[in-house]
């Protein structure tokens, strides 16, 4: 079939050139969308993989034995249960029998039925995962099982214990206080200071040389390796004023030093959009600059400086490495008490978790990530949803 | 200037020699006008010739620029304003500014107009307050329309409502100037109106010198006008006298068209 | 509309309508004038037309002063412009008036057959005064319908007397052959009539204007 070229003499909007110009746009499209495509995959295939490894975690395999309270299992935990037991439960539950004696006197003499943690290996062995039972141990457990004396449960461990050397009893609940403390001697710390340094800058400084390399510095140290804080929190916090070493009030002012240099800029950032029709018009009705920044830019930039601050907050509270060096990567089971105490925290915890050995630990590993991806996506839809309740409109 | 025998004004704002500059920019050259008092002076010129400028001096509003240096003076009330003894914050309560683009605050229309009266402590919060924000609504023509939403935001408004806002604000400060900036340039023309005919009823009371890009607005309004060009005054006589029979060809292009 | 572009407006509607009140207050005297046949009236009345091109430049400078200040445009601008032809108008007339005066004071004398004379000079002065001051209450009326109808008034008159100065002319071309020594006197009375003719031509021509200015159109010199 012979092809007629179209006649466009009597379109006037025909442009001979346009077909190819759109197909180029389309192809641009296509492969912006296919990027786009590619990082929500791998971010995808990253949250399957920790929620696939990370849910087990959340469920404890609890066993019904014979518990015996008499004087032998209060010297010897290890009498409390038959022999039989002794490997399938979990040591530091045994360990804890002698206290509870002492706590409830009317145990003494009693043989109770209860629900006790298994030992970690049971549980893997009993979620499918890799396992070292002996094979007397593991028929045993099947038996158990078969007369339905096994149980999976809501592992509330995970968040009411501290870490632990035995697997099963190994919780976050430390991390998360020591986390908390610290965040708490960050913000009290860097807000304050971030804060007023931003309003002085933008408000009170002249434009000359001296504040152009104080602009420049701050904005190079929001790009200092955070390790780098970590050696000069080691350095004058602890070598030089002698605070106590893995305290959260080191952490605090370590992380402080790292968060001032993003809540500063977000902050000037926040301040420079108030536009300067408001402060001309407070000028002009003869207020003094204090007035005008108190009492008009200020409030129009607070949900900018909030939203900075809690994403600069959210950042800190995933920080590992400077954390390290000054010492919270140790053993901490027990909950600090104050701000002075040895602690940890979650991105600490979670890294010392993650080179154990036992198998459990690698479940608990990503769990932990799972909560601390969690409580991270909630400061951040607080901040969302803080700027959006202060917005004023106009 | 306008014919001293004739002239029974009284002088408001005396301004003598006043010269500013950004930096190395000379930008206004030995400005000498007598402002008069409850009279509309317009300040008319092409882009860039500095009436904006000169307007903000008249508050020290240019004081704010780190980079502005001012020679001269501008006398009110036996005083210049530019004295080390003066406090700039002080001058801007007697000599009130409306801006080219309506900027109320973002508060309710109330607090919008009782802020700076109360800081200046001119009224304590209470039923002084309340009447001294009526009045000041009446007199800027706005209190029938917001007399029923005061704790409404004052962005709320229609345009030309939040300029009548803006000038109800700057009237309760009780100035005795008033300096407009291009004030109904962001408005319709119906808005225009209202505001033009609300500055012939407020120079009564107080004396308003407004810059205004638009020629027409200049003749209907001012009683004085002032032709600017090149940061030098050109010309200044009766708007009439501009209008008909202007005195120097230079004013003459300008209002005829030729340039600018 | 502001305040002064409205009170500026209405003050130049009121200067104009007096200025031609004087006129047609002088035009009326000397009507009652020859009604009574008492010429020594005419000695009084004052029509000053020094007085009257004064007045017809403070109107014009006002309406300079108008236009410059106010750009009015449409209805406004059409009026200002009539306004402004018709302080000419108003001045022409006014000359008229006053060369009646003279002339026919000096010029009607008891030789002449003064009955004849009056009896068309009288209709024609009326006629013509009618004319001229219903072009002058134009300017007060905004109704359209009432407009249009006074202009039809104005013409009617305005041919009236027309005929009226054609029939005088031809009696007092009569009354010449009949007594040639009186001619010069009788001359001198026709053209005294003439000038009576001409102000309602100007009185036409105000209408007209009127007319451009109310309802619209273009500028045209009828």
């Amino acid at each position: 079939m012979i092809k007629r070229k179209k006649n466009h003499k009597d379109n006037p909007f025909y442009d001979a050139t346009l077909n190819a110009r759109h197909r180029k746009s389309k192809r641009f499209k296509k492969f912006t969308l296919s990027s786009l495509v590619f990082s929500i995959a791998f971010l995808v295939f990253f949250l399957f993989d920790i929620t696939s490894k990370g849910t087990p975690a959340f469920k404890q395999a609890y066993l019904k034995v014979e518990v015996t309270y008499s004087e032998l299992s209060k010297k010897s935990y290890r009498k409390a249960i038959e022999r039989k037991y002794s490997k399938i439960v979990s040591r530091a539950y045994l360990r804890t029998i002698p206290m509870m004696i002492e706590e409830n006197p009317q145990l003494m003499g009693q043989t109770i039925s209860t629900w006790v943690i298994a030992d970690d290996q049971v549980d893997q062995y009993l979620k499918g995962h890799h396992y070292k039972l002996k094979n007397k141990d593991r028929a045993l457990v099947d038996q158990m099982k078969a007369d339905g004396n096994v149980e999976l449960r809501f592992n509330t461990i995970f968040f009411t214990n501290g870490d632990s050397k035995s697997p099963e009893f190994a919780g976050l609940n430390s991390a998360i206080i020591g986390s908390i403390l610290t965040m708490i001697i960050t913000m009290l710390i860097a807000f304050p200071i971030g804060v007023m340094t931003a309003i002085y800058l933008e408000e009170f400084a002249e434009d000359n040389k001296f504040t152009q390399i104080i602009e420049v510095n701050i904005n190079n140290l929001a790009a200092i390796p955070s390790i780098l804080f970590g050696l000069l929190g080691l350095a004058v916090f602890i070598n030089l004023f002698g605070l106590p070493r893995s305290a959260p009030v080191v952490g605090g002012l370590t992380l402080a030093l790292m968060t001032l240099p993003i809540i500063i800029v977000s902050s000037r950032a926040a301040l420079r959009a108030v536009p300067d029709s408001i402060r001309q018009a407070a000028y002009g009705l003869g207020l003094t600059k204090i007035e005008v920044t108190r009492d008009h830019v200020l409030p129009l930039a607070f949900p900018g400086i909030l939203t900075g601050s809690i994403i600069g907050l959210a950042q800190a509270m995933g920080e590992t490495a400077p954390l390290i060096i000054i010492g919270m990567i140790a053993y901490i089971p027990d909950a600090p008490s104050s701000v002075m105490d040895a602690a940890t925290v979650m991105p600490a915890q979670l890294f010392t978790w993650a080179g154990m050995p036992e198998r459990m630990y690698v479940e608990k590993t990503a769990a932990g990530i799972m909560v601390l991806l969690s409580i991270l996506v909630a400061l951040n839809s607080l901040a969302i949803y803080l700027r959006k309740k202060f917005e004023v409109k106009w | 200037m306008p014919k001293e025998k004739e002239n029974k004004n009284i002088v408001k704002v005396d301004v003598k020699e006043l010269n500013l500059w950004y930096g190395d920019n000379h930008a206004l050259h030995n400005i000498t006008v007598p402002l008069y008092e409850n009279k509309i002076t317009a300040l008319i010129g092409p882009s860039g010739c500095g009436k904006s400028t000169f307007l903000r001096c008249l508050n020290r509003m240019n004081d704010l620029i780190s980079i502005v240096k001012i020679d001269g003076s501008v006398v009110i009330d036996e005083k210049n304003i530019y004295d080390k003894d003066v406090d700039e914050v002080s001058v801007r309560k007697r000599v009130g500014m409306v801006f080219q683009q309506p900027n109320p605050f973002p508060k309710s229309i109330y607090d919008n107009v009782a802020y700076a009266p109360l800081k200046h402590g001119h009224v304590k919060k209470g039923k002084a307050c309340d009447e001294l924000v009526e009045k000041s609504l009446k007199d800027a023509g706005l209190w029938e329309e917001v007399k029923d939403k005061l704790n409404d935001p004052g962005t709320s408004l229609s345009g030309g409502q939040q300029q009548r806002l803006c000038i109800a604000r700057t009237i309760a400060v009780k100035p005795e100037v008033i300096l407009m900036d291009e004030p109904t340039s962001a408005l319709d023309p119906i808005s225009t109106e209202k505001i033009e005919a609300l500055m012939l009823e407020l120079k009564k009371k107080y004396t308003i010198i407004t810059v205004t890009h638009n020629m027409q607005q200049a003749a209907r309004v001012a009683d004085y006008t002032a032709f600017f060009h090149l940061g030098k005054l050109i010309e200044y006589d009766e708007t009439e006298t501009i209008f008909v029979n202007p005195s120097n060809k230079k004013t003459e292009d300008y209002i005829t068209g030729r340039f600018g | 509309m502001l305040k002064p572009y409205k009170e500026k407006i209405e003050t130049i509607k009121n200067e104009i309508f007096e200025m031609g009140e004087i006129v047609t207050h002088a035009n009326k005297v000397s009507l009652s004038a020859l009604k009574e046949n008492d010429l020594s009236m005419l000695k009084d009345i004052s029509l000053s037309i020094k007085k009257i091109s004064a007045k017809s430049n403070e109107i014009d400078n006002l309406i300079v002063k108008t236009l410059a200040l106010y750009s009015p445009e449409a209805r406004d601008l059409r009026q200002m412009v009539s306004f402004l032809k018709i302080t000419n108008e108003l001045t022409r007339a006014s000359t008229y008036s006053k060369a009646f005066i003279k002339t026919f004071k000096k010029s009607f004398t008891d030789d002449l057959d003064k009955h004849t004379i009056l009896e068309y000079a009288i209709p024609l002065l009326k006629s013509s005064n009618l004319a001229l001051q219903t072009s002058l209450d134009m300017i007060k009326e905004s109704d359209d319908k009432v407009i249009e109808q006074m202009f039809n008034k104005v013409t009617v008159e305005d041919s009236k007397t027309d005929d009226l100065y054609s029939m005088v002319e031809k009696n007092i071309l009569k009354l010449i052959t009949k007594n040639i020594e009186l001619s010069k006197d009788y001359f001198e009375v026709l053209s005294s009539l003439r000038k009576l003719e001409k102000i309602s031509g100007r009185a036409s021509s105000i209408a007209n204007l009127l007319v451009f200015a109310e309802v619209g159109g273009e500028l045209e010199q009828a």
